[in-house]
């Protein structure tokens, strides 16, 4: 991923020389293929449960094929898939991000990607494709009726052990 | 996938180094005197009120609560944090059954010996399936943990964090068995509540009430919300949950053999009543996480990074110390507690019935060696998050609540009902797990196995007679009768 610029080895044998050596490093040191990669967005990708999330949570991740350069990634947020006004939701080199509390609904999601290092010369790399995830909570009804059962083995399994403790310590 | 830590590998690598030598002196130390089989696996029967309510509860504080709570909040938000808390009700409704226990088997050794006893080889076969797949399901979830902590916070590789703290629960548990973890686990239940008043005071001073819920408002609003499905209908899950963990589990079990007489229902209640607002202060933390703007990359790290971005350094440390001795505390409680299920009701049971105490030792020991390991290699896999693989296992430990309870309370029950009740319990609730999500699998478990417990009982009562739960444990060597009378007299001194 790093190139020399130019040919140094003829200088070596005078201070100028290495002074330009030093001097060539400086300058050429730099993911100059850095820009080429990045003519290719990153992958973003959702984690099963983005097909449908009944519970309002899900995971986002992305990668890029040059992310060994150290890159630094933006994913917005948008009711529509036009992005018209969409919203950063993160900004930094981590590769994934964690989304919830989300109402019934569907939300849009892309991704860019460009150097870490701060140089005018990096500019982000096109917008990943659109990634939509659907929220659908499960029904009111459904959600209240396991909370009826679970009230119902609860309280059985209290009785049990309560009435089964009297019991006892009345036979001795 | 955390590019950003706010711990310095280098700090966080001698933390690590003390806290490990630390835990392992401790084990060593407290480990000293057992000598025998009973010192090893049940601390002399003699375990007083004070170090019987430590270990219950810092064994419930564990990576299910200062990491799993925090995911559960920012999952399911309000409700995820109250019905994690609801966890508490699993301690406090075993503590009558404790005393329970300890009268009908002033001998007994596991779980897996109530269940042989009162149902027969079939009921008690399922059992053992059962609660070995639960045991590996949590400890796998625990070298997980520390391995998420570890790199949420400092950056070094998942493997390292996760080996490291495997190694050292299993060199202390093989030190000292449960006396040693006992003793640990006292000392780790002190660290624990500091720890958390202390974090759970430090948010709301640095982040506020007002603050955390207008960005929950506006960018989560679900999570505000008391009519959430989900959360609705994970309310009782966990609740369930954590009750089927607790009546099933040798880890429990082994506590209500090894406390004094009288001491376990007060040391369960008491304990329940310390756990429960832990999880609520655990899981605020992670509600701060969208008001501070902190990313978090995958819900189980929450806790750690919340705690670590707003507090700096310091706030770091703190989680790592609390989060630490609450993993290790449960790693080496179940270590112990698994090993004594397998070489009771396996190896003794199964194979060596005539094993002598000194051959029961060595195997304990082996066994602890060899989960270790399996641990460590399925925790190598990194296959899926905590709170999935926690409740992956809540529909088989679910379906163990009724024919536990009623086994212990109703002379009616019958073993092939107890055994029908957690095979299609367990089905059950792997189907709603499935279908439907990781919220309902424990209350489906449980339901379909209480259901079975009670048709069986109404239609096919038996007549159980108690004292067939009498059973003699192994007998003692003459070879190591001289140490056990020696380890008893410090047995004493220590845990009194």
């Amino acid at each position: 991923m790093i190139r020399f610029a130019g040919t140094v080895w003829p200088y070596l044998h005078t201070a100028t020389g290495i002074w330009l050596l030093l001097t060539s490093l400086t300058v050429a040191v730099r993911p100059s293929t850095a820009q080429d990669v990045l003519t290719a967005p990153p992958v973003l990708n959702g984690g099963i449960e983005t097909q449908r999330a009944t519970a309002g949570f899900y995971t986002l991740s992305w990668n890029h094929p040059a992310s060994d350069l150290g890159l630094r990634y933006e994913v917005q947020e948008a009711a529509r898939a036009g992005f018209v006004s969409p919203r950063t939701i993160y900004s930094g080199s981590d590769l994934a991000t964690f989304v919830s509390g989300k109402r019934d609904g569907t939300l849009y999601y892309r991704a860019r990607a460009r150097p870490a290092v701060s140089d005018p010369r990096y500019r982000w790399s096109p917008w990943s494709t659109v990634l939509a995830v659907t929220t659908a909570h499960h029904s009111r009804a459904r959600a209240f009726a396991f909370l009826a059962v679970g009230a119902f083995v609860f309280l059985a399994t209290v009785a049990l052990i309560v009435v089964g403790n009297r019991a006892n310590s009345e036979t001795g | 996938m955390v590019n950003d830590p706010v711990l310095d590998p280098v700090l966080a690598g001698i933390l690590l180094a003390s806290i490990s030598a630390l835990w392992i002196f401790v084990g060593w130390w407290w480990g000293r005197n057992a000598h025998t089989v009973e010192d090893y696996m049940l601390a002399g029967r003699n375990v007083g009120l004070a170090v019987g309510t430590g270990t219950a509860m810092a064994t419930w504080v564990t990576s299910n609560t200062t990491m799993v709570a925090p995911q559960l909040a920012l999952q399911m938000g309000i409700w995820g944090m109250v019905g994690y808390s609801l966890g508490s009700i699993g301690l406090i409704l075993f503590a009558p059954m404790a005393r329970r226990i300890r009268d009908l088997m002033p001998n007994g050794f596991t779980s897996g010996d109530f269940v042989r006893l009162r149902y027969g080889i079939v009921a008690w076969r399922v059992f053992l399936a059962i609660s070995l797949f639960y045991a590996l399901g949590w400890l796998v979830s625990l070298g997980m943990a520390g391995g998420i902590l570890i790199q949420a916070l400092s950056g070094i590789p998942y493997w390292i964090g996760m080996t490291v703290i495997l190694t050292i629960c299993v060199l202390y548990t093989l030190l000292g068995g449960l006396r040693a973890v006992m003793g640990t686990d006292f000392m780790q239940a002190v660290i624990i509540l500091i720890g958390v008043v202390v974090l759970g005071v430090l948010v709301v001073q640095n982040v506020g009430f007002n603050n955390v819920h207008a960005r929950l408002a506006e960018e989560r609003p679900a999570l505000l919300s008391l009519m959430m499905p989900a959360a609705i209908m994970f309310l009782f899950n966990n609740l369930l949950f954590g009750v089927g963990e607790i009546f099933h589990s040798n880890v429990w079990w082994s506590r209500a053999f090894a406390f004094r007489q009288g001491v376990g229902f007060k040391a369960f209640l008491l304990a329940g009543i310390f756990w429960a607002p832990i999880p609520i202060a655990a899981g605020f933390v992670a509600l701060a996480a969208p008001g501070l703007g902190i990313n978090v990359p995958r819900p189980d790290m929450v806790g750690p990074l919340v705690a670590a971005n707003l507090l700096g350094v310091t706030g770091a440390i703190l989680v790592f110390l609390v989060v630490f001795a609450a993993l290790a505390s449960s790693l080496d409680s179940l270590l112990a507690a698994t090993s004594d299920l397998i070489v009771e009701d396996v190896y003794r049971k199964h194979l060596r019935p005539g094993a002598s105490n000194q051959t029961l030792r060595r195997a304990s020991a082996a066994v602890i060696l060899l989960l270790g390991a399996l641990t460590w290699t399925l925790c190598a896999l990194n296959l899926t998050t905590l709170a999935s693989l926690l409740h992956f296992t809540g529909a088989f430990v679910a379906s163990t609540i009724w024919p536990i309870a009623a086994g212990l309370y109703w002379r009616r029950t019958n073993a092939w009902g107890a055994a029908a009740a957690m095979i299609m319990g367990s089905a059950a609730g792997l189907a709603a797990y499935f279908m439907i999500g990781f919220y309902v699998a424990a209350l489906v478990g449980a339901a379909v196995s209480m259901t079975i417990v009670l048709l069986t009982t109404w239609l096919r009562p038996a007549t159980f007679n108690w004292t067939s739960l009498q059973e003699e444990g192994p007998v003692p060597d003459s070879s190591v009768a001289e140490p056990h009378t020696t380890g008893q007299q410090s047995t004493k001194l220590a845990f009194d």
